[in-house]
């Protein structure tokens, strides 16, 4: 378009305080037609901030914006959508029961005279929308029944509804799987030609590197510099993201791998499709799941951890057979679990830190009359201070805390009981690199400690740069299983033929 | 899935099972026992009218509010006792309490529709009822009124009408009480625990006593609600026992509520108060026995079903009654306390 | 179950209880005396004692409409007892508490195992309890009880002016109290209720602790029942209907959250205070009976309200 390039919005100077933090510092961005710039930063770095002060979410702010040539105020929501701004935020705001086409329109339905809605008409811009961004979603779906991704083309969508000329993403990859990741860019890709500005806040580099055009890093609420895509490479981003040199993402420490300590055989469960898994996990190792999502991995550890019920299959702990029929089992058994969604199941988000850690293992702070709330203080310390849990006190809620400092916390937990083979389910969604490392750090300790060590991810090169082996499963099946030795000598290409089903269910292909 | 609809049928069925056993009491010769020695009899007799049904002897459905109080097993007792002696089929019904109206109304559609010869009839609220009278009219079965008032202007405005009304005069008998004091105490201060507000029956027993006592110069100091409740009468009459010390005489316009004052007096160790209630209940007895209660009106219930019955029976017949029917209601004290 | 916001809110709710005590004093000569302040401990402790075992199930983030009709059957039964068949008051006790464990057990066993919603679970045991309570005695009320048992409920402690049910009341809170906060199956009841399934998922058995809180339910309704029933020196089968609305009342004024996972039994108690303080008041001065329900309504929704505000203030 022959607008492309031309700077649509120019913020210079805005500064944003809440109390007793400055998360905005005298910062500058800008935004220019058929581009992708990108907002780079770690967790509280301060991307979402500013983004929130240009869609009008966020009024109590300093500083100058130019929008179109003139300097304007962003003072709501309403207003900044009038002037062609709109946000797509992380969890997205649609009505769960309501239909494609009604959330689109939203307080705006076409109206007849008598001020009835014009389902038709409604409908009908609607379908129109769509087809614009190539989405075969149909406008009379109920929102409820979609996948995360196709939720994300109805807000799209819904954001074209409103003319927009700048369109803000925030974090819109972290729940996609990669198909649904290809569609959101070839459209981000249409978008752009069609001269609309976009802005993408991310902290995935690699993603970053394919999307982007131009990318402005922010640290600690500080303005840091701009770069072309062209002109870095993914190291350099880490390294200025974190403000320190990344020479190991995924720091990797070499042990001996011990005896068997979980071992399950033929595992079927017919609610998820789970047939014949057999699988195994050696102390002082860090066995690998990886699978596309509904492989079907999250139900094969919910199975083996209590929390749902499955047919037949046998489950072994340290060669002995034992039967889980609930996570107390499971527990007993020395079987540890991080759930895949970390809020809602691994923590209670309205009780402190304290409470948290102690649940799964209040045995260990009774004192002569009971519970004893001095030696619960001391014990979590230690362990919140062993792994670096940043926090100002204990008795801070745990829904205060950001996605990192949670996760460790549901790790103090399990610390807290002597387990011995723990189970990562998706353990760095949504975090930053500088924490998914310190992560990482912590699984090559519990690894020195002689744990046996089960992660499950979807990212790739997550997996293989943490796991010292690793399966591959695709539809409840596992289908592929790389040995150590094997890791050497893989290519990304194959595991992800093994993901889709391509390469066949059996085992001896890789043997 | 499963799981949640394995549930929903067992919520169900507990449910249903719980308000079939739990949508009133139907009576089925089970008795509670008072001074009527003829229940025994009246059981056999009512399975061998069953059989005389078959070759036609009248159904009359007797319907109160309830049956969770000694007052209607006593009515119960003495309707029963009547109908045996007559050879009549009787069916006593009441809803669980005496609030649940919607029930009552249910009860006497399923009476009319069953074909009875006769209704007897304690309505549970002064107006609801009237359309169901005016349904057994319309049916040709004759209505009988036992112990509860109703409008009677709403129900002429309806088109209804009953054949006769069985019952004491509830001011007048409490005012029988009220006599006692004027006659027998010294002029003092009363305290009157009322019954639950809304209910005309408990209000004009209020009146009835309050206007005699009144008359002669005795002063009322409170009248409070205890919702008939024998637990919420304690603590009220000790609230107004802390307030007003000097208080002399109280009276209750139900059995419940005095056992309840009475406690609170014993409790509170005060001698010298007088109490009054009114359905001579068994605590009732026992208490005027032991001096703790002066008196207590006695509505006699059992005469009550007994006169409602005969009445019933007289209009099958063909007779034509007077609209009220008496049933002479008496001051239990310790001089006639059986 | 934050530290600092639980003082808070029993301090909104303690403020409230002052408030109407300072109310009330000027409007009435009689209310702060001691007599009477001692006649409201006394008129509140049956409800007290409900209440405590109605936070515990709604700790969890249940609730128990059960317990007027568990309070009845309890009666009932004692009374057929010790009275029909002359069996030692103590034994009798012990049946009750037993008889009333049973039922919080057969409440508990439906919502863990069988999964059905609280509220469904415990009406069908409101109307069966009831039922069975009315078929047991069949019209009779009870009475005559003798001097040792019925010195629970209008006794005195030997020596003083103390009335035995506050004592009990208060022993009955304090072992609650220290069950909640200083034993393993307090902290799981609170965190139940916090996230059910985050619970789970640590490894804890839920049903069991599910059903212990009905349990304890059904034994307070019980004991609730035995100073009734001493108290008032006689059983009906009619007793205790709409009493777990005051009980829940109570919990609600006193700071727990009806989602569970929050709340204090001394908030409870001060709830059950408030609200014998307002009847007890109403009586004193005498004010007509339709007014009473209104304004024990409006001061409900007072407290509430004044409580709710201040937790968004917290967010």
């Amino acid at each position: 378009m022959e607008r492309n390039g031309e700077r649509l919005v120019e913020m210079t100077d805005i500064t944003v305080e809440f109390p007793g933090v400055r998360a905005l510092d005298g910062v500058k961005f800008y935004a220019n037609r058929g581009e992708v710039h990108v907002l780079l930063g770690e967790n509280g770095a301060g991307k979402s901030t500013i983004m929130k002060v240009l869609a009008g979410v966020n009024k109590n702010y300093s500083g100058k914006v130019i929008y179109k040539g003139q300097e304007i105020i962003c003072s709501s929501i309403d207003e900044q959508r009038k002037r062609g701004v709109s946000i797509i935020f992380q969890e997205m705001n649609l009505l769960k029961n309501l239909t494609v086409a009604e959330n689109i329109f939203l307080g705006r339905q076409p109206q007849l005279k008598a001020g009835h809605i014009n389902w038709n008409s409604m409908y009908q811009k609607a379908r129109e929308l769509l087809d614009s961004i190539h989405s075969d979603i149909s406008e009379k779906v109920i929102v409820q029944s979609l996948s995360v991704g196709q939720m994300q083309m109805v807000e799209i969508a819904k954001a074209l509804s409103f003319d927009s000329d700048l369109i803000i993403m925030d974090e819109p990859t972290s729940a996609l799987t990669e198909k649904e990741v290809d569609a959101l860019f070839s459209i981000i890709e249409d978008l752009r030609k069609r001269g609309i500005a976009i802005v993408y806040i991310s902290h995935r580099l690699e993603e970053i590197m394919k999307i982007g055009d131009r990318i402005t890093i922010f640290r600690d609420g500080k303005y840091i510099t701009e770069k072309l895509v062209t002109e870095t490479n993914v190291d350099e981003l880490a390294s200025l993201m974190v403000g320190r040199e990344m020479t190991d993402y995924y720091p990797k420490v070499n042990v001996q791998p011990g005896e068997k300590v979980l071992e399950v055989r033929h595992l079927n469960q017919e609610r998820h499709k789970l047939k014949d898994i057999s699988f195994y996990a050696r102390a002082g190792e860090i066995t690998g799941f990886y699978g596309l999502m509904g492989a079907g991995r999250t139900e094969l550890v919910r199975a083996l951890f209590g929390a749902d019920k499955f047919e037949s299959g046998e489950i072994f702990v340290n060669d002995k057979q034992v039967k889980i029929k609930t996570c107390e089992d499971a527990k007993k058994h020395g079987i540890a679990l991080l759930t895949e969604d970390r809020k809602n199941q691994g923590l209670i988000l309205e009780f402190d830190l304290n409470q948290n850690i102690s649940l799964v293992n209040l045995q260990n702070i009774m004192g002569p009359f009971g519970l004893d709330s001095r030696k619960e203080t001391v014990n979590n310390k230690k362990l919140t201070q062993a792994i670096s849990v940043k926090t100002p006190s204990l008795k801070q809620k745990a829904k205060n805390l950001s996605g990192g400092n949670q996760q460790k916390v549901v790790i103090c937990k399990w610390l807290n009981v002597d387990f011995r083979v723990i189970i990562f389910d998706e353990p760095t969604r949504g975090i930053d690199v500088g924490a998914k490392v310190e992560i990482y750090k912590i699984m090559n300790r519990l690894k020195e400690e002689g744990k046996a060590i089960v992660v499950i991810s979807s990212e790739l090169t997550e997996c293989m740069g943490i796991s010292d082996r690793i399966y591959i499963m695709h539809e409840g099946r596992i289908t592929g299983c790389l040995e150590r030795e094997e890791m050497k000598n893989i290519k990304e290409d194959d595991i992800i033929k093994f993901a889709t089903g391509t390469y066949g269910t059996t085992e001896e292909e890789d043997k | 899935m499963r799981k949640k609809v394995l549930a929903l049928v067992m919520a169900g069925a507990m449910i249903l099972s719980v308000t079939a056993c739990g949508k009133g009491e139907t009576s089925n010769g089970d008795t509670s026992a008072k001074n009527d020695t003829v229940e025994a009899e009246g059981t056999e007799e009512a399975e061998d009218t069953q059989a005389e049904s078959e070759s036609g002897s009248y159904k009359i459905a007797y319907v109160v509010k309830a049956l969770n109080m000694q007052f209607w097993t006593d009515m119960k007792a003495g309707a029963e006792a009547c109908a045996a002696e007559n050879g009549v089929e009787l069916t006593f019904q009441a809803p669980d309490k005496e609030s649940d109206v919607e029930i009552q109304v249910q009860m006497v559609e399923n009476a009319i529709t069953s074909g009875v010869d006769a209704l007897i009839l304690s309505a549970a609220d002064s107006k609801a009822l009237n359309p169901s009278i005016v349904k057994a009219n319309e049916a040709g079965i004759p209505v009988i009124l036992v112990n509860d008032t109703i409008d009677d202007a709403a129900l002429e405005a309806d088109g209804g009408h009953y054949e006769t009304y069985v019952g004491i005069d509830q001011y007048e008998s409490a005012a029988l009480a009220g006599k006692y004091c004027v006659e027998n105490l010294e002029k003092g201060k009363v305290a009157i625990l009322e019954g639950i507000p809304g209910i005309v029956a408990h209000e004009q027993r209020l009146e009835g006593f309050k206007d005699t006592v009144e008359e002669a110069g005795f002063e009322i100091v409170a009248s409070q609600t205890a919702n008939c409740d024998r637990n919420e009468a304690f603590n009220v009459a000790q609230n107004i026992l802390t307030s007003n010390p000097d208080v002399s005489i109280m009276w209750a316009t139900n059995a419940e509520m005095g056992q309840g004052a009475i406690q609170a007096i014993e409790q509170l160790g005060k001698t010298g108060i007088s109490v009054f209630d009114f359905d001579a209940s068994d605590d009732d007895m026992e208490t005027i026995k032991a001096g703790t209660l002066v008196g207590t009106v006695d509505q006699y219930p059992s005469k009550q079903g007994e006169y409602a019955v005969n009445a019933a029976i007289a209009v099958i017949k063909g007779e034509k009654l007077d609209p009220i029917t008496s049933v002479p209601a008496e001051l239990i004290t310790k001089d006639n306390v059986k | 179950m934050e530290k600092k916001k639980i003082n808070i809110s029993s301090f909104t709710t303690v403020l409230v209880l002052l408030v109407l005590c300072v109310l009330l004093s000027i409007l009435s000569p009689i209310f702060l005396t001691g007599t009477n302040l001692v006649n409201i401990l006394q008129q509140v402790t049956v409800n007290a004692i409900l209440a405590l075992g109605m936070s515990v199930v709604i700790f969890t983030g249940g609730i128990d409409l059960s317990v007027g009709s568990i309070l009845a059957i309890v009666g009932v039964v004692m009374a057929k007892l010790m009275l029909g068949a002359g069996i030692n008051p103590v034994l009798a006790i012990l049946v009750g508490i037993v008889l009333g464990a049973a039922c919080g057990a057969i409440n508990g066993f439906l919502i863990a195992k069988c999964k059905l919603q609280p509220m469904i679970a415990t009406l069908g045991m409101m109307s069966i309890a009831r039922g069975a309570a009315l078929t047991i005695a069949n019209g009779q009320t009870f009475s005559g009880f003798e001097k040792r048992f019925r010195w629970i409920g209008s006794g005195v402690l030997p020596g003083t002016i103390i009335p035995v049910q506050i004592v009990f009341m208060l022993l009955l809170y304090l072992l609650v109290f220290y069950i909640l906060k200083y034993r393993k199956c307090g902290r799981y009841i609170y965190s139940i209720g916090g996230n059910e399934e985050a619970t789970r998922l640590s490894g804890i058995n839920i049903d069991r602790y599910k059903i212990l809180a009905y349990t304890i339910c059904g034994i307070t309704a019980a004991l609730a029942s035995v100073v009734l029933v001493s108290k008032l020196n006689s059983a009906q089968a009619v007793a205790g209907e709409g009493y777990e609305l005051d009980a829940i009342a109570s919990t609600v004024i006193g700071g727990a959250s009806l989602l569970g996972g929050f709340g204090s039994v001394w908030g409870t108690v001060i709830g059950a205070v408030i609200m014998g303080v307002i009847r007890n008041g109403l009586n004193l001065l005498n004010v007509t009976s339709y007014l009473q329900q209104l304004i024990i309504g409006i001061i409900i929704i007072i407290a509430v309200l004044m409580d709710s505000f201040k937790n968004n203030l917290n967010k």
